[in-house]
């Protein structure tokens, strides 16, 4: 006889894998229901069991023993405020005194500065002597500069010219400033 | 009479026989999914928002008691004569006492004479990012030497300033034209929470020199 057509034993497997599926379906119930009320409860106790309150409470502390130091505090924002502009002044400055400085006492004796104009961008001088040779060691010495204090970029011989009547040679030399 | 035929009202009661288990735990995870959705959320998004206040809380209060450390560890008599050296370096207006004590101090020293200058009072420039400047133009006696040493000095004072040209026509006198700066009190905050800027190393190199500055002469 064959199994295919006996129909209790299929009835009998239909029952047990609904009744299976009753199972799976009422602990899936029971585990959601319960898992929301322990969640709840856990959110519950974090919402209650804050340390808000006590963080206010150390923050007004806080706040009223800076309002006793509130002068001091509004000098350091102050002083805070006029360190950031002189900062950035000092940071702009040029130093145009220790640059004629500089090439002042780069020049030989016997060499006179007749005219000189100074500026952020350019430095034109104009120097007289009696003779070449002093004249010759400035543009040597201006080399040097340019090379060692990084304060000129380029420099140009604009004019050589004998004064007649002073007796004197004048040189007159053109520099861009770094 | 019915409005179903007899063999449909036949398999409804089959269909509701053989789920009829279903039926409860349905309705148990129907009611946990609501409970979730209206209740669980919102509890989850305040304990998350709650979390986020805290932290900013925390933060807070660190700051508070840092700023509190800080002005606690400050010698007051300290800060008063930074905040005056400060005020003196870079003034909240035009300070012609001040610039025309500087020119004087700086003429002295390098030994040379100022004649008349020109204090251009409408012009005043917007430097580099808030301060403002007073341009003036000095004619001054002197040699060369003298001259590079009266521009340094110049620099060398409060309040500060930048010598921007310097042209000699001849060999005993200059033009010297210079601008001293100034500049408004930026927006101080009155909020404690913020964090109070700290006098560091950097600040403390400037006071020094500003210092010096001041002491050059007087």
């Amino acid at each position: 006889m064959s199994n295919d057509i006996n129909l209790f034993a299929g009835r009998r497997q239909s029952l047990e894998a609904l009744r299976s599926q009753v199972r799976i379906v009422r602990i899936t119930a029971v585990a959601s229901l319960v898992s929301v009320g322990v969640a709840m409860a856990i959110m519950y106790a974090l919402l209650r069991l804050s340390p808000m309150d006590a963080l206010i409470a150390q923050e007004q502390v806080l706040i009223d023993n800076l309002g006793l130091l509130r002068e001091k505090g509004g000098k350091v924002l102050l002083l805070a405020d006029r360190m950031r502009g002189i900062d950035t002044i000092l940071n702009s400055q040029g130093d145009i005194g220790e640059t004629i400085g500089l090439f002042v006492r780069s020049l030989p004796s016997g060499v006179r500065v007749d005219t000189l104009a100074l500026n952020k961008k350019t430095f034109t001088v104009s120097l007289s002597s009696p003779s070449l040779g002093p004249l010759q060691q400035v543009i040597d010495n201006k080399d040097a500069m340019i090379r060692d204090t990084k304060r000129f970029k380029k420099t140009t011989i604009s004019s050589v010219i004998y004064d007649p009547i002073q007796q004197r040679y004048i040189v007159g030399i053109e520099s861009e400033v770094l | 009479m019915s409005a179903y035929p007899m063999s449909q009202q036949t398999t409804v009661r089959i269909l509701v026989r053989r789920f009829r288990p279903f039926f409860l735990p349905a309705i148990v995870i129907t009611i946990a999914i609501v409970l979730a959705a209206a209740f669980l959320l919102p509890l989850v998004q305040q304990v998350i928002s709650m979390q986020d206040e805290l932290r900013a809380k925390q933060e807070r209060i660190r700051i508070l008691s840092t700023n509190l450390d800080t002005l606690t560890a400050l010698d007051a008599n300290e800060l008063d004569r930074f905040v005056l050296l400060a005020r003196n370096a870079l003034p909240e207006e035009k300070d012609y006492v001040g610039i025309l004590d500087a020119i004087s101090d700086a003429s002295v020293v390098s030994s040379v004479s100022v004649g008349d200058y020109d204090i251009q009072v409408g012009d005043i420039r917007q430097s580099t990012g808030d301060q403002k400047t007073l341009q003036i133009s000095l004619n001054i006696s002197g040699n060369v030497t003298s001259i590079a040493a009266f521009t340094s000095n110049l620099q060398k004072r409060l309040p500060l300033a930048d010598v921007i040209e310097v042209r000699m026509n001849n060999q005993t006198t200059a033009n010297v034209v210079v601008q001293f700066f100034f500049a408004p009190i930026g927006r101080l905050s009155n909020d404690p929470g913020i964090a109070l800027p700290v006098i560091g190393p950097r600040q403390r190199e400037i006071l020094t020199l500003l210092s010096d500055h001041s002491q050059t002469l007087r």
